[in-house]
């Protein structure tokens, strides 16, 4: 036997082991429930504090941009071709940041580093479950560190909704550190997961 | 069966999508030696052209549900061959050369039926950057266009001819008054 009837014989068991084609949009829908569920969760179980929010337009801005992020990031992330608009999913976390930060009401309840640390653990495990489906989603892709960056942002995205409604601290210096840069940490995280997860298959 | 071999890639791919193995069959039987040749010439060795042969095909089972309607299958096909390659390229971080730095023999076995035009193509593309000799290769020996390229590495057409130019004004400095690539 050539080397290549070898080969198509081992592709032929392959196949016989995954008969059917499992369409790209179900681990769309996968991503984006575990991102927007968590996001949702959190909103319906945390007690609100609209306080840290200097306007009701802008909180709602901030928030609606965060959940498309968290949604439908997560299908620019794992849609075959979109290089566009995973480009257009960076460029709405960014501009949805800016929202955020526009919307700081400056009132802190003791300072501007009250309760800080417990934020950014917060949005940590909150992001965990979203990190580890995406890491799992995107392991059946070639590398794309582009894919990776927009599902990271996507997975930290849910759990920003939530500690954006429920932390009662709007000053500036602690929506930064606390709530912004730990999204970023957690995006670069699910980066580098996804940089030490081998990949199940090479397509794109 | 019999209207299989007539049927273009993607009416093919359409088949495979909807549960038609022999339609694989027909694809692999079609695409799968000039794969090889390709991925013999981007790795350097033909043992590990096999590996990444396998690997290639084995993606396209797993992965073809991803396949959109619409798209073309070969710049699919060798982006999938590419991307595995470069993974097999990161891993053992270095290319298989011989002393003088050419590629080993099987890695063109090509047109090229001068058995000393060969060696100096194959010293020639060895010394070319990963990326330029990709762009070469799927150009100049797979036939493919700058934009079916760009789609397969990802970067825009006119970065991908960059890339070929450069590649292709190294080998003309290197292999002056012997090829013209």
């Amino acid at each position: 036997m050539s080397g290549l009837d070898a080969i198509r014989a081992a592709a032929q068991a392959e196949l016989a082991r995954t008969p059917r084609a499992r369409p790209w949009w179900v681990d769309a829908l996968a991503l984006a429930g575990t991102n927007l569920g968590v996001g949702l969760v959190l909103m319906v179980v945390l007690t609100p504090h609209l306080e840290q929010h200097a306007s009701e337009a802008f909180r709602q801005l901030g928030t609606a941009g965060l959940l498309l992020v968290a949604g439908g990031g997560a299908f620019a992330a794992v849609r075959p071709g979109w290089r566009t608009v995973r480009w257009s999913m960076v460029a709405l976390a960014a501009g949805s940041t800016l929202v955020v930060l526009a919307a700081a009401s400056g009132v802190g309840p003791v300072g501007p580093l009250f309760g800080g640390a417990g934020c950014g653990v917060l949005e940590g495990l909150y992001s965990l479950i979203p990190v580890l489906v995406s890491t799992f989603v995107l392991s059946r892709f070639a590398p794309d560190l582009l894919r990776s960056v927009v599902a990271g942002l996507s997975a930290g995205a849910g759990g920003l909704v939530g500690l954006h409604l429920h932390c009662p601290n709007g000053t500036l210096a602690h929506l930064v550190a606390f709530h912004l840069v730990p999204w970023v940490v957690v995006s670069a995280g699910a980066v580098g997961l996804r940089r030490l997860v081998g990949s199940a298959t090479w397509a794109p | 069966m019999s209207d299989l071999p007539d049927s273009d890639d993607e009416a093919l791919m359409a088949r495979f999508c909807a549960g038609d193995a022999r339609a694989f069959e027909a694809l692999f039987t079609r695409h799968a030696p000039a794969v090889r040749r390709y991925l013999t010439r981007v790795s350097g060795s033909a043992a590990a052209a096999d590996d990444l042969v396998q690997a290639t095909f084995f993606s396209v089972v797993k992965a073809r549900g991803r396949f959109l309607s619409g798209a073309r299958f070969k710049p699919w096909l060798y982006a999938i061959a590419t991307n595995a390659a470069r993974d097999a390229h990161r891993r053992t971080k270095s290319e298989t050369v011989t002393d003088d730095g050419a590629l080993p023999d099987e890695a063109v076995e090509s047109e090229l039926r001068d058995p000393g035009l060969e060696r100096a193509v194959r010293a020639a593309l060895a010394k070319l950057p990963e990326a330029q000799r990709e762009a070469i290769v799927l150009h100049r020996f797979e036939g493919l266009s700058f934009a079916e390229i760009a789609s397969i590495v990802g970067l825009t057409e006119s970065a991908v001819k960059v890339r070929a130019h450069r590649g292709y004004e190294t080998l003309r400095t290197v292999l002056k008054g012997v090829w013209e690539p």
